[in-house]
């Protein structure tokens, strides 16, 4: 029995070493592809409405879906230039977070299958992020709770640095391996469905080239993870490709959110080291603050009623 | 001998057409001078402004003028995976990108007269397979990364990384409309670029590629999205103009509209006459009292043809909607909005009253 267990964790730790090594693959939908990427099963139901769900995420996934079916993108938009920081907003970004939240990669297959009507599902959803960046009081920070599909705190383990010839802007990469110590929204991608996580690690990519903003400043400089140190991270799942019954993706911090240092936070000392204070806690905070004002910011959101 | 004959009637002309194309450069435009545009400032913030030119610390972000566009075909498209239409296909034309290119710069560079001018400044063009590259893959045609330093755009592929436009070609950018469709670029005369043409796919979901082009080259020269925030006054969001942000389908070439070339002129061509505009305002007579006011406004419009349903908005200074009457049903002739505004700080405020097809505006002041 111990040895056909034995042979079984080998079996699978073999798997997902093959699965989790993809540094010179490439997903069969895109030959050339340079970096990690994940992989998961097609969605069959779309929008993927089940009855575990809990009403908001329901309502969530109906309105996205209903409004790119039968909304305009310019109506909508006017709408939502008209708002300010108020009940209509603040609903919204409790059904949006949650819907990302329930099931993170479900809502990438939605918002990929999504995009054949005729204003994708895709435009609302950086729409709205837009919207919060602009309204919020805290705009960087809420819109990265809305955007992101992963939050945690992750200690680096591995960074690999490479050059991507098939870009033309995010040349000189990073895909880097993590543990996560704490999640704050999602759950812990796995690079097949299928297949049970073993090690709570992560790997995700970013691209030195997003930190250049455009204006020469103090702040128009390079970020770069270390190895060996912790972080709070945002990330979002972006899509790659699919074939006839997967979809690829990989796993970048959040971009849409406009952070200097692409919403990635080092913890130094026991302090969260926020340096242009974007998340409105402090320039560094204790971890245990950070904790409790990211969980109370977190619990706002979610729990809002006009 | 004929050929030579021939060639002379060619050159004759096309050389007529270039004249033609030029007689339109560098002449008045009309331009409402309250009128406000978006643009993007050296501190990396968009803001508005009817005089972008006078604006300083920060100032406006500025390209040397005129802007040159260059493309290498080796970096090109050539083909295209459209992965749920006819699978791998070859989709560009080197020359007519290049005439696309052409076609974007004397769009901009007419306005000021610079239309044979040299250019000063180098823009790469690219296509990007890569997701990394695009900051919103899955639903941008193209995004122009606007980099600068001393408030000038960084030109000539120098810097890290440099100035540059990239026009989306990853697989991910497949939509819309329909399973078989992908959205793709076509010259100014829409062909299709060696697609067959029976494809199902294409017919709803073609985009102009000089048009997206010129859109982009809009943002290096440093304009932005009429049609987000934040929202110039009087309110332009209805504006047909090519810096609005959704692009749309199934269009011929765009003519840049006033509000286009009031944006750049005001900007890189100041000294181009500008006066006040033959539009809307002055065609429908709106009168306001009192103002400044305390409280009541009384807004006076005659409408001379078939009365249209209204709706009836007034905007603060930045762009927020402070009050919205809905619809409103105007009579033929003589017609009065009297409203309560007791409720408004002091300030002064723009309205907007609007039909499906046009709209006019105007501000007022509140001092109590």
């Amino acid at each position: 029995m111990k040895l056909t267990l034995s042979i079984l964790i080998l079996i699978l730790a073999l798997l997902i070493n093959i699965n989790t090594n993809v540094y010179s693959q490439s997903p069969p939908c895109f030959p050339g592809f340079q970096g990690v990427y994940y992989q998961m099963d097609d969605i069959v139901n779309c929008p993927p409405y089940n009855s575990n769900m809990s009403l908001d995420v329901f309502i969530g996934y109906l309105a996205l879906d209903s409004l790119s079916k039968y909304a305009g993108y310019n109506e909508y938009n006017e709408f939502m230039n008209r708002q300010s920081y108020n009940d209509t907003l603040r609903t919204m970004m409790r059904y949006i977070y949650k819907t990302v939240e329930y099931n993170p990669s479900n809502f990438l297959c939605f918002m990929y299958h999504n995009r054949y009507n005729s204003a994708p599902a895709d435009e609302y959803f950086y729409g709205l992020i837009k919207n919060v960046l602009q309204e919020s009081p805290s705009p960087i920070l809420d819109a990265s709770l809305i955007g992101s599909f992963f939050i945690a705190q992750i200690h680096v383990d591995s960074i690999y640095s490479y050059i991507d010839s098939l870009a033309q802007i995010a040349k000189n990469c990073r895909d880097v391996i993590a543990s996560t110590n704490q999640i704050f929204k999602g759950t812990l991608p796995s690079y097949n469905n299928n297949l049970p996580i073993i090690d709570p690690t992560i790997q995700f990519t970013y691209a030195n080239e997003w930190f250049l903003q455009g204006f020469e400043s103090p702040t128009d400089t390079l970020f770069e993870l270390e190895n060996g140190k912790s972080y709070i991270v945002f990330l979002e799942y972006r899509y790659i490709c699919r074939d006839s019954s997967h979809i690829y993706y990989e796993i970048f911090p959040i971009r849409c959110s406009k952070s200097r240092t692409a919403c990635m936070y080092p913890i130094v000392n026991g302090n969260v080291i926020d340096t242009y204070n974007e998340l409105g806690f402090g320039t560094s905070v204790n971890i245990n603050t950070f904790y409790t004002l990211l969980a109370n910011r977190i619990n706002e959101i979610k729990n809002y009623t006009p | 001998m004929k050929k030579f004959i021939l060639l002379i009637l060619l050159f004759g002309v096309f050389s007529n057409f270039v004249d033609a194309q030029d007689e339109n450069c560098g002449v008045h435009i009309n331009c409402d001078p309250n009128r406000e545009y978006p643009y993007r400032f050296c501190d990396g913030i968009t803001r508005c402004t009817a005089n972008p030119a006078d604006e300083v610390n920060p100032g406006v972000v500025k390209a040397p003028f005129p802007v040159c566009l260059s493309y290498n075909p080796d970096k090109g498209p050539h083909n295209v995976m459209l992965s749920n239409g006819p699978g791998l296909v070859e989709v560009f034309d080197d020359s007519k990108v290049e005439a696309d290119m052409h076609c974007a710069e004397f769009q901009w560079n007419c306005l000021c007269g610079m239309q044979n001018a040299d250019c000063l400044c180098m823009i790469n063009l690219v296509w990007t397979q890569e997701p990394k590259d695009i900051e919103d893959p899955t639903s941008r045609v193209a995004e122009a990364a606007t980099r600068w330093a001393g408030c000038i755009v960084k030109c000539n592929g120098t810097g890290f990384p440099p100035s540059i436009i990239v026009l989306n070609n990853t697989t991910g950018f497949n939509y819309p409309k329909n399973t078989n469709s992908r959205r793709i670029l076509v010259n100014s005369d829409c062909e299709y670029y060696k697609v067959n043409q029976n494809w199902d796919g294409l017919a709803n979901n073609t985009l102009n590629l000089c048009d997206i082009i010129t859109h982009e080259l809009g943002h290096i020269y440093g304009l932005k999205h009429y049609n987000e925030k934040p929202i110039c006054a009087p309110i332009i969001t209805l504006a047909n103009g090519i810096m609005n942000s959704n692009a749309k389908a199934n269009q011929a070439k765009r003519e840049l509209t006033d509000d286009d070339k009031c944006a750049f002129s005001r900007l890189y061509c100041n000294a181009v006459h500008v006066e006040n505009s033959d539009s809307l305002f002055s065609k429908i007579q709106v009168k306001t009292y009192p103002t400044p006011t305390q409280s009541t406004l009384n807004i006076e419009f005659t409408i001379n043809g078939v009365a249209v349903d209204l709706i009836f908005q007034v905007f603060n200074e930045t762009g927020k909607l402070v009050y919205d009457n809905g619809y409103y049903f105007p009579n033929q002739g003589l017609n009065r909005i009297t409203t309560d505004f007791s409720f408004l700080t002091n300030g002064i405020y723009y309205f907007k009253i609007h039909s499906m097809k046009n709209v006019f505006s105007g501000k007022f002041v509140i001092a109590k």
